[in-house]
């Protein structure tokens, strides 16, 4: 075998690798969320390599735009369905496993209109540079999102 | 090459078969619809190894269409958990 046909298995073989984690990771994790998580993340990175395989064995020029038009693809709607699902399994109280420390969401939807309410305090990074650029955006964000709630209350 | 794939093409297929797993045991429906997705992605994978193995570019047009497919699918599921049939 040629240089690009052993740089085609191998990157082939590492998708797959990708894919297979995310199969063993569905099984394994302990609740909904954390499975998910394994998942769709590793799912992505699978594919990618799988249609890099691709492009590096049929090289012409139409196979490398259909590979990267999958691969942007992939990268745009992976994440919107992974939080659409989360949101929904949210909504619907699917149950955390029983180590979960956490819930910083927890009293902040309306049950009837599914949306945020009140100021979502972050625990998980209090204290690093993250937490900082948070809180300042809340602090530029919240005066416009009350108003707009309040107004939105009193209409309805 | 071709039966390197053809191996790959089979660690792919039993990796599909462990989201088969998920999917029959899910304990929640929000579970299956997670690792339906994942058998949906498998499906675009093997297309792709598949175009790999036999040397024919026209099977990535499939592997889009998988793609495509899957993320309506979950989307729409994922719209159905969180407000019932009314939309």
């Amino acid at each position: 075998m040629s240089a690009k046909e052993w740089l085609t298995v191998i990157a082939a073989g590492a998708g797959v690798f990708f894919m297979v984690v995310a199969a063993v990771g569905l099984n394994r994790m302990p609740d909904f969320y954390t499975r998910m998580h394994g998942a769709t993340k590793s799912t992505t990175l699978g594919i990618s390599f799988i249609l890099l395989g691709s492009a590096l064995h049929f090289g012409t020029p139409f196979a490398i735009t259909k590979a990267v038009l999958v691969v942007v693809f992939f990268f745009l709607t992976a994440p919107v369905a992974a939080h659409a699902l989360a949101r929904a399994a949210y909504f619907r109280a699917v149950p955390t496993c029983p180590s979960t420390a956490l819930d910083e969401l927890k009293g902040h939807y309306r049950p009837e209109t599914h949306e945020l309410e009140g100021e979502v305090k972050l625990h998980c990074c209090a204290g690093t540079a993250a937490a900082e650029v948070l809180s300042a955006g809340e602090h530029n964000s919240a005066p416009a999102n009350a108003s707009g709630e309040t107004g939105g209350a009193v209409e309805g | 090459m071709s039966g390197a794939m053809n191996l790959l093409l089979l660690v792919l297929a039993s990796s599909m078969g462990l989201c088969f797993v998920r999917l029959l045991r899910g304990p929640s429906l929000p579970d299956r619809v997670v690792a339906l997705d994942q058998i949906g992605v498998h499906v675009a994978a093997m297309a792709i190894l598949y175009s790999i193995a036999q040397g024919r570019v026209v099977f990535l047009d499939a592997a889009v269409v998988a793609s495509l497919l899957s993320f309506l699918a979950t989307v729409a599921f994922a719209r159905y958990l969180e407000q019932g049939a009314e939309l």
